[in-house]
Order: structure tokens, then sequence, then C-alpha cells
């Protein structure tokens, strides 16, 4: 009765292979997840630089978005420093419910890139190590300690009265409160230059007028170069979180900002605080400028079903017209274009004025912290304070010297010709430097504790090497040329400031507290509520419909609980305008 | 009745006996896995009665009874999105169950093929569709009915249109268009169910039918048909029972501010609900009622199987 | 074997006709969209980023597969995969037809009971902290098993292969009863073959949920050496598609953000993603369609 089996005896043989392989597997995981570290917990086991051991240490990050072991050049240049693995555990990949299921579980991770909310919960639970003593004995870290760390982690009054180092904020900018250092505003009116020039330069005066302006520049340059229409405003909804990004960013414009941790205000420079939903708030005047652009046909139809990627190839083709991110130039300018004064740049419209955070000089928004399940927190110390030195911020943000970038005669750094398309294109890295691809090499944890706006002590340049002198040099483009030109200035942040079009406002950072259940509950049901309308009435069929779907979102959502909502919001939009005025003061 | 006679009823009896307790022994490693993995976790729905807020322990939360549940219906408007909610819900899971005999007529006609290669082709096609995810689903929707995709390009080229219809946006026929996307990914692979049952059909049934003489709609409607009918029986049932969940991405995928009135099912408020900031105790909450609502429809769906035909499901 | 004949008439051939057609049409629009994924993972990236690719490839390449096979750890993830695949399928068939068996016999104490207890099941969700915490107790983080243990006791199948059962005559049982088979003997022996459809089944649809399975990787598995295929797979869509946060780093440096930009489209990522797990089912697929046969149940009850 063979025939009669189930399974042939061909099909028990794998069956009983596969078994055994599994079991292999599962005895060699099990003993090596078992592994990292049987050193002493206590900190500084008398400072002693003793690396024979191999550590894996898990890396919590927010910031990351790839899970798994950091492997490649950058892996490699840490086993041969520290003799150290970095397991990292992504939260964007592995979804929310990770940050949970771990801190319900009571180990969260050894390095922990969080958001300063989630440090504010993890204190009181203490699962995080109190730095204050080991941050003293290091080399570089400790430089930071006074300006920086301290003030930081001293306005966490609730959980922190005593001004203990729990954590060190992330892409640190120790420049000043009150420098901005990047060319461009982060939100600002950005079009296609050369398209610009063909319609003849115009001044724009304001929002109407830019319009006009769109308007006109599509009907002249209907087609993008690959053939595809010309989309003069285009929007998607993927980072939705209050109320429209979209709108959000471009209501920076006209001097008032959404502050993280509010959804529900806006915060001018000189502390006004306005609700989302008062007639004369600047969501409002954008909401009608879109509304007023759909209703001229400037805006991209698909809005509301595409998604981000679909937005990022339109970009690519230089299909959008109207830009306000600074980054959203890198998807099509290149030098080899610009020396055509093809590109997109910076076109001030006359009536604004751009409501602009400083630097981080506190840091932005994330900490770098230690778990206090940890196991060598003594070697995580003596990993992190590399990373915050010269050499560890040069490894990490430009790769190394060499390949990425060589050294010159006057003392500067200048990107090779490899260093100029290693990251895009993946270029392989030389074996003894740990083989692999430079992208894939790169460091995974996404996240630095001084960012790249520090300055490298030996070029006296920033790290960032967009602004090396030797790079803007060979960015010299006719774009640029031509640009400068016409404004008169180096760049769009300076004209700016010239103008008096910009504010400057210190980068506050600090936890402003979770919310309650309740808070939250509300909060989230007046955001989508928020959402939904905000789209309805940009796409509105006439002004008539679209001042009906504004009162009805004014009424409605009270019944959401605005009212308390917004008490919450206005206390922590306090908080920020007290802060920044010690920041200015104390400076 | 001698006395051997009586002895052998006692003995029959008594191994009677013991065969229940033999064969409920041999079931009982499975129930204990069961117990391990479905039944041990529920001690998870105490979170529904507290505020918790990771990362203090369950121990240290506040208590806070049904206030989670009574705050699902606080104000009118939060009673009007839960109304329409509802209803969404009910209209996709509605319109599901009006076509639950798809995937058997389907399997029904697919054996009425005489042409094996054909068939097994077929079959094997019409499964792709389950093994694309939502999100490519979603992507593929995109480029075929966006304002410059490839049905809005052919109807323009057609002269039938002038300006681009925007399908993807469109809030009238959300249930019509999420159920025939949810037919046209999962008709191929549920077939599957009652083709297997199908082939279990004794042959000698089919036999005595063309023997009288049955043309083949005949055939189908008394042999093929009551065969699978049982089968089907009991996945209506479940489907029923399932009434509350419709599952979260292919929602998620297609929602936008246009459509979101109509396609909010349950699973994607909850979610949004959950994502946007919402406490993990509401979501428990939410998610203890569903189960608490699947299992009481379940067992009135049960009951009325039984007073129609005559024997339960369960 | 006789040649059976049947009556035909109009309806007949009319119904034999619109079966043709419209089985044709469904099959075309369920192969379509998933030809037009693979032509399009294999053209030229930004030509299929501007929909061109319809009907054929245009600018072939495979640089998109070999993208894939570059991918550190695949390797070890495509072994866990079908590992887990395999062992979780033939314990879950097995668990499957033994219990939808066993709850075919009248005489088990509380049957019912222990059924209801089986099936209400389907219906349950604890919650991810409970879930999580109870594998954690159990010693299943970081843990091959954790991928095998829970799927085991599957209602849905044991609802499936109960079905199946009762719908065989009960004289092949009986027969065998007599002849002096145990239960467990008749399971083997007699009901485990006829029941080969249906197992077929449960053996798909258990096979594809294991090979497509990773939410439970998610959260409970650190150590990457047991990141399953589709972990890996979704780790570097992920990676694709990262700018979206970046956004939220205000000051972080133009140059990270700029060159992720240019990178490969997202959507051909997936797109190739899709058709490499996909693949491998479409192989064995087959393997199992050859259960779906007639003629085991002929001659089964007269002999």
């Amino acid at each position: 009765m063979i025939k009669d089996r189930l399974f042939s005896r061909k099909a028990w043989i794998i069956c009983l292979t596969i078994l055994m392989v599994a079991a292999v597997v599962l005895a060699g995981c099990k003993s090596s997840s078992g592994g990292g570290g049987g050193g002493s917990g206590s900190s500084g086991s008398s400072g002693s630089n003793d690396y024979s051991e191999h550590l894996t240490i898990t890396v919590f990050s927010n910031a990351a978005n790839y899970q798994g072991e950091q492997t490649g050049w950058y892996g490699k240049l840490l086993k041969d420093k520290f003799n150290i693995t970095l397991n990292i555990l992504a939260p964007q990949v592995a979804g929310s419910q990770l940050y949970n299921t771990r801190v319900a579980g009571g180990d969260l991770g050894d390095i922990l890139v969080i958001d300063n909310s989630q440090l504010e919960e993890l204190i009181p639970a203490g699962m995080v190590l109190d730095l204050t003593d080991m941050i003293q004995n290091t080399k570089h870290l400790s430089q930071y300690v006074e300006k920086h760390f301290k003030p930081f982690n001293s306005s966490f009054t609730e959980v922190n009265p005593e001004g203990r180092i729990y954590a060190m904020p992330t892409f640190i900018a120790p420049t000043s409160p009150t420098t901005f250092s990047e060319e461009l505003p982060y939100s600002s009116p950005i079009l296609p230059w050369d398209y610009y020039q063909g319609i003849g330069a115009p001044k724009i005066t304001d929002l109407d007028h830019l319009l006009e302006v769109l308007k006109t520049m599509r009907d002249q340059y209907p087609k993008a170069p690959n053939g595809l229409p010309t989309i003069p405003i285009t929007l998607w909804k993927d980072w939705d979180g209050g109320s429209m990004e979209n709108v959000r960013w471009i209501s920076n414009w006209y001097g008032y900002e959404h502050p993280e941790g509010t959804t529900t205000i806006q915060l001018s420079a000189s502390g006004d605080i306005m609700p989302l939903i008062d007639d004369r708030s600047n969501y409002k005047k954008v909401l009608q400028f879109l509304f007023k652009a759909n209703q001229m046909g400037l805006v991209d139809p698909d809005s509301a079903a595409q998604d981000w990627n679909k937005v990022a190839e339109k970009l690519t083709n230089k299909q959008v017209l109207l830009l306000w991110y600074t980054w959203q130039r890198g998807f099509y300018n290149t030098i080899a274009r610009g020396m055509n004064g093809d590109g997109y740049a910076a076109v001030p419209i006359a009536d604004v004025h751009i409501l602009q955070t400083s630097d981080a000089y506190y840091g932005n928004g994330r900490v770098f912290a230690i778990g206090s399940k940890a196991k060598n927190p003594q070697r995580i110390m003596d990993f992190l304070d590399w990373y915050v030195s010269p050499e560890g911020l040069r490894y990490t943000i430009n790769g190394f010297e060499g390949f990425n970038y060589e050294r010159t005669e006057d003392g500067k750094f200048r990107l090779t010709e490899i260093g100029q398309t290693a990251f895009q294109d993946n270029t392989p890295v030389p074996d003894e430097y740990g083989g692999g691809g430079y992208q894939d090499g790169q460091y995974k944890i996404n996240s630095l504790i001084i960012g790249d706006f520090g300055t490298d002590p030996e070029t006296g340049e920033f790290y960032n090497s967009n602004y090396w002198s030797h790079t803007l040099a060979a960015n010299d483009t006719k774009l640029r040329q031509e640009w400068q030109q016409m404004f008169g200035t180096t760049n769009a942040t300076e004209y700016y400031i010239k103008n008096n079009m910009i504010d400057i406002v210190p980068n506050i950072n600090t936890s402003l507290g979770s919310d309650s259940s309740d808070i939250k509950n509300k909060r989230s049901q007046i955001s989508d509520y928020v959402k939904d309308a905000s789209w309805k009435m940009v796409f509105a069929k006439d002004q008539a419909e679209f001042d009906q779907l504004w009162s009805k979102m004014q009424t409605d959502v009270k019944g959401l609980g605005w009212d308390d909502v917004f008490a919450v919001d206005s206390e922590r939009a306090q908080k920020i305008i007290r802060l920044r005025a010690e920041a200015l003061a104390n400076q | 009745m001698t006395a051997v006679g009586g002895d052998r009823l006692r003995t029959k009896r008594r191994s009677l006996k013991n065969e229940s307790a033999i064969h409920f022994l041999y079931i009982l490693p499975f129930l204990i896995l069961l117990a391990i993995f479905a039944y041990l976790p529920l001690y998870g729905w105490i979170y529904a009665f507290f505020d918790y807020k990771p990362p203090i322990p369950l121990s240290r939360s506040p208590f806070v009874g049904f206030k989670w549940f009574a705050s699902l219906v606080e104000t009118q408007v939060k009673i009007d999105q839960l109304i329409q909610v509802i209803k969404n819900t009910f209209g996709i899971s509605g319109l599901m169950l009006m076509f639950s005999w798809l995937p058997m007529i389907f399997a029904i006609f697919l054996n009425e093929i005489r042409a094996v290669r054909f068939r097994k082709a077929v079959q094997t096609l019409t499964t792709l569709p389950n093994f694309i995810s939502w999100v490519l689903v979603y992507s593929i929707a995109f480029a075929m009915f966006s304002s410059e995709g490839m049905v809005n390009g052919l109807l323009r080229q057609l002269g039938a249109i002038d300006s681009p219809i925007l399908f993807l946006q469109d809030s009238s026929h959300v249930w019509l268009t999420m159920w025939m996307w949810i037919t046209w990914k999962s008709l191929g692979w549920s077939a599957i169910m009652y083709i297997a049952a199908i082939t279990s059909i004794d042959e000698s049934l089919y036999e005595a039918a063309y023997v009288d003489g049955a043309t083949r709609m005949q055939v189908i409607w008394h042999v093929t048909l009551p065969s699978l009918l049982p089968t089907y029986f009991v996945l209506l049932v479940l489907q029923v029972a399932n009434f509350l969940n419709n599952g979260l991405e292919q929602y998620f995928v297609f929602q936008n501010a246009f459509n979101k009135e109509y396609i909010q099912v349950l699973d994607l408020y909850v979610y949004n609900l959950a994502i946007g900031g919402g406490s993990y105790s509401v979501s428990v909450a939410i998610s203890m009622m569903k189960s608490l609502i699947s299992v009481a429809l379940l067992f009135s769906v049960n009951q009325l199987s039984k007073w129609l035909r005559g024997e339960g499901v369960v | 074997m006789t040649a059976l004949r049947r009556s035909t008439d109009v309806t007949d051939i009319i119904i034999t006709i619109l079966t043709y057609v419209l089985f044709s049409a469904f099959t075309f629009i369920c192969v379509y969209p998933f030809y037009y994924i693979i032509i399009n993972t294999i053209s030229a990236n930004d030509i299929s980023a501007r929909g061109e690719v319809i009907f054929w490839p245009k600018q072939v390449h495979f640089q998109n597969y070999i993208d894939i096979f570059k991918v550190p750890g695949l390797w070890n993830a495509l072994m866990i995969s079908i590992s887990r695949t395999v062992l979780g399928t033939t314990l879950t068939v097995g668990a499957s037809a033994f219990l939808g068996y066993m709850f075919t016999k009248d005489k088990i104490w509380m049957r019912k009971f222990w059924y209801r207890f089986t099936i209400i099941t389907m219906f349950f969700n604890a919650g991810i902290i409970p879930w999580y915490l109870t594998m954690k107790t159990l010693g299943l983080t970081n843990n091959f098993l954790a991928y095998i243990l829970p799927t085991i006791v599957a209602p849905f199948y044991i609802i499936l292969v109960k079905t199946f059962v009762e719908s065989t005559p009960k004289e092949l049982q009986q027969a065998a009863t007599i002849d002096g088979a145990g239960t467990l003997m008749i399971f083997w022996r007699i009901m485990l073959p006829i029941c080969k459809p249906i197992l077929a089944t449960v053996a798909i649809f258990s096979a594809v949920d294991q090979w497509n399975a990773f939410q439970d990787t998610l959260l409970l598995v650190t150590d990457s050496n047991l990141y399953s295929l589709q972990f890996i797979l979704y780790n570097y869509i992920k990676q694709a598609s990262s700018l979206s946060t970046l956004v939220n780093l205000q000051n972080a440096g133009s140059t990270a953000i700029a060159s992720l930009a240019t990178e490969q489209t997202t959507t051909s990522i997936r797109m190739t993603v899709t058709i490499i797990v996909v693949a491998p089912i479409m192989f064995v697929y087959p393997i199992f369609q050859r259960f779906f046969v007639k003629g085991i149940m002929i001659g089964a009850v007269k002999g």
C-alpha cells in the first residue's frame, strides 16, 4: 500500500533533513543571542580599555529605517575600534508597537535613540542610565556638557528635578541659538530657474501674484523634459499629522509655525498663539491660496490619491513648478544641469516673512541614551565619545579619507570624484576597509549627537561637505551665479536676512510632555477631522462650499474636544516662548 | 439476558467510557497548545479597563472601568462618526455576504471545463492576485485609474471625456469598488476549497445521473451543488461571525480625504485612532468588543442554521 | 472505463461557450496585473516610473533582481523561510487532519465543548502586548519555534477537514472498525489517504501563510540570524522609502536626503520583491494541484 501513503519516502527524507537543519539553526541562534558581554554591569570597570570580548550592542533607534546588524565598512570600523557589532532595531520597520512591547518587557535596548517625550516617560520608570558621572570622564562628550547637555536635561523639570544627565540630544549644531547656517530656509518659495528666467523673471509681490506667475509658467512650459505634463502645485497626504502637512509648511512663509508636539495652534516669533480654526489664522490663508490655485487649475488632481513615491518621481522629472522644502531641490538639481542654468532655486516673494528656527544648538527632538539594562555601559560610553569626536564625525558623515574625500594643500577637505557619487551609486568599497557598497555600509543608526554643522577643528569648516569651500567652488554653476547676480547676496538665507524677511527664533529642544490618554484620543480625532476637511476645502467646488466646510469644521471640532486640546497646546506654546526668551537672554 | 450478556454490556459501556477518555487524551496536547497561545494572552483584555501608558507597568496604571467604551459615544459628533463607520462595515460585509456563493459557483463551472490544460491553467492563474500585497495593488490601481493613468488616457483618446475622471477619489461607489477589488483578489484562491470538495464526490452519483439522462445543468443542480453545500454553509457561518472584521490593509491604502467617509470600516477606524496617538487601552477595548460580538454572532447564526436546516455548524 | 453519454441540449452549448468566455476574461484580468509587474521590474526604472511600460518591457535589464540578491543576510533568511514553511506546514497539516478527524467522532469526552473551545479562538485578539509578554515568558523570543508553535492548531483548517470527513461515507470507517482497526489506525490508513484533496488545500493555504508571514518576526525576533525572507525584503523596501522620516529631521544635512532622493523608485523595488516572493509559490503550487484529482472514491465503498 505504498501508493496510499500521503508522503513518499523522498518527502519524508526531505522533511527530516529540514527538521535537522531547523534544530541546528535553533541551537545556533540561541547561543549567539545569549551572548553579549559578561562584563560587569557597573559603570567604568576601572575605565579599562579592554575590548577583548566581542560585544553585540542593541540599538533601538527611532531614526533608523533598517533593522538588522550594522555590516559593511562602518561595521568593520566599529569592530576594529571597539570590537562591537551594532544590532539595530527600527520602529520604522517593525512598527510603533516595537516600543510598547519592549518597554512592557522591561528591556528597550542598550543604546536608545528615542524622542524627547519617550525619554520623559522612561526616566521615572528607571529604564535609562544616569550618565552624569560617566560623562565627566570622557574626552569629547564632556566638552558639550555645560552648554548643551546640562540645559537640555535640566529642562525636564518634572522627572529630573536634580538636573542629572540622562541623555544627549541629537543633531546638535554648536553654532549658536540665533544662527541659521543653511543656505536656504527650511521652507520658502522655490521655482525652476530657467522657467523663471523664461517668463521674464518678474518680481513676485504676493501669493495672488505667485498664482499668476505659476499660470504663465505652466502655459509657457506645458510639458516637462520627458514629455509628461507640467504640474504647478502638487500635494500629498503621507506626512499629514495634526493637519495638512503641506499647508503647515507653507504657513511658515508668513511667520507662523506649528510647534512640534502641538496640533491645534500656530505660533509666531513674537509669541502670538493662534488657533488653527481661527478665521485669521495662516492656516486658513494658505488653504485659501491652494483653493484658489485649484480653481485656476494649477493643483495636481491626483494629489489626494497619490503617495510620496509618486511625488518623488514627479520631482525627479521636473514636472512640479512650486517647491517649498529646501531639500526637494535635490531630486532634480545636479551640477551638470546647474552649468546650464537649469535647476530649482529660491525665488523670494515680496510680502513673506519667514519663520525659521535656528541651528539646533540644543539638539533636535531626539536623544541618545543608554538603557538601564545595558551590560557594558563603559564601552558604550567610549563608543559614543568617539561618535562625537572629530574622527568619528568625519567617518560617520563623510566616509573615509582617501576614498570619499582628500586633503588639499590649503589644509581643507575636498570631495573626490568617487566621493561625489559614492552614496547614490553605492560605489564598492575596497576590501581592506570592509568591502561591500558605500551606501550599504553607511551608518544605520541614522542619527548623530553632534550634527553636521559642527566645526571640524582641523579645517575650520563644517562637517557637512555641501558647505566646504571646495565644494562651493565646484558648485559655482551658472545657475548660482545668475541667482547671485539677480538678488545680490550669496544665498537665499542671506537675502532674507538682509531684507528683514525672516525671523530666526532659537531652536528649543525639550519635551513638552506627553498627552494623557484622554487628550490623546481627542487629539487624534480632531486631527483626522481637520485633515479631511482641509483636503476637501482645497478641492472645494466654489468659495461657498469652502466657507461652509470651514464653518462646519469650526463647530464640529468643538464637539470633539477642541477646547481641551487647545488648552494643553497653549500651555506648551507658553513653555516654548519662555524657553526661547531664556535662550536669547543666556547668549 | 444471561449473566454473560450482562457482562458484555457492562464491559461495552466501560470500554465506551474508556474510549471517550482515550480520544480526549489524543486531542489534549493540542488543546493545551491552544490554551497557551490563544487563551492565555486574553488576560490582556484587562488593559481595556485601565489607563495604560507604557512604560508605566499595568500594576501602577489607574483603573478606569468602562471609560474607554463610553468615550466612543461621548459626544454627538463621535456618535455620528461611529454610526457611519458601522454603516460602512455593514455595507462592505453585507455585499460580501450577498456574493459569498461566488467561489462555489466558480469552482463548479471550472470543473465543467473539459480541456484539462486550460482548466489547470485557469485555476493556477486566477490565484495570482492573491499574492499581490494591497500596497502593490494600490500602486497598480493608481497607475491605471489616476488622472494620468491608463483608463483616463484611453477614454480621452476615444474622445469619450474631456477632463479626467477621478476614480480613486470618488466617494459614491466606494463599497462596490472595494467589493470588486476583494473579489478579484480572492476569488481564485477561495475557490480552491470547493475544488477540493468536488473531487471527493462519489463518481457513482454522477454515473447514476447520466444513466437517468440528466443534462449538465441538472447534474450540477442535483449532484455537485448538494455535495458542496455543507462546506458552503460552514464558510457562510464563519463569514457572518467575521462580519465586523474587514481587515485593515486594503482600506488603508485606498483611503483618502474624499472617500474616507465611506471607506472607513471599523478596523480602519480603530487603526486611525491608535496611530493618531490614541491610547493602547482604547484599541484593546474595541478589539475586545469585536471578539465578543463575533462569538455572539457565531452562535446566533449557528442556532439559526439549526432551525432552518436542522443541523448546526458548530 | 465506460464512456459516459450525456444528453446535450442548447443550454449545454450556451453554458459551455459562456464558461469559456467568462473564465478567459477573468483569467486575463488576474494575469495582466502580474504580467504588468514582471515587465516593469525588468524595464529601465525611470521609464517604468513614468508609466510607459504597459504591454512590453522596454530597455530590459535585470539589475533590480541582482540588487536584491546582494542584500546582506538574504540567503540565511531564505533558509529560515524554507525551514519554517516546510516544518510549519507539515505540522499544521498533521494537526488539522488529526483534529478534524477526531472532532467527527462522537465518543470524545465533551466533544461539542472542546470543538467550540477551539473554534472561537479564531475571533480572539488579545492585543499585542500580552501576546508579546506571553511569548517572552515562554522563552519564545529570538527562538525559531516562535514561528511554528502558535500556528500548529489552526481552527479554520480543522473546520475544513472536519467538513470534508463528514462528507465521506461512514461505511468506510465502520468497515475498518469491524476489521478490528483502532481509531489511530483508521486515521492513518484510511482517513489520511481519502482526505488528500482537502489536506492538499490546507497544505497550500498553510504553506503560503508561513511563507508570507513576517508580522511575527517584527516584534519577537531581534537576532538577525532568524529573520525570515519576507522581513529582509520588507526591510529593503523600507530603506528605499526612508525619505518621509528624514523630513522630520529639520536640520538633517541636506546631503543625505538629496542623495537618497534619487535612488531607485520604491515601486520598482516593491514589484521586484513581489515577484521574488511569489515565484517559489508558483513553482510549488502544481505539486499540490495533483491532489485535486477525482477517482479516489471510486469503488471505495464497494470494495
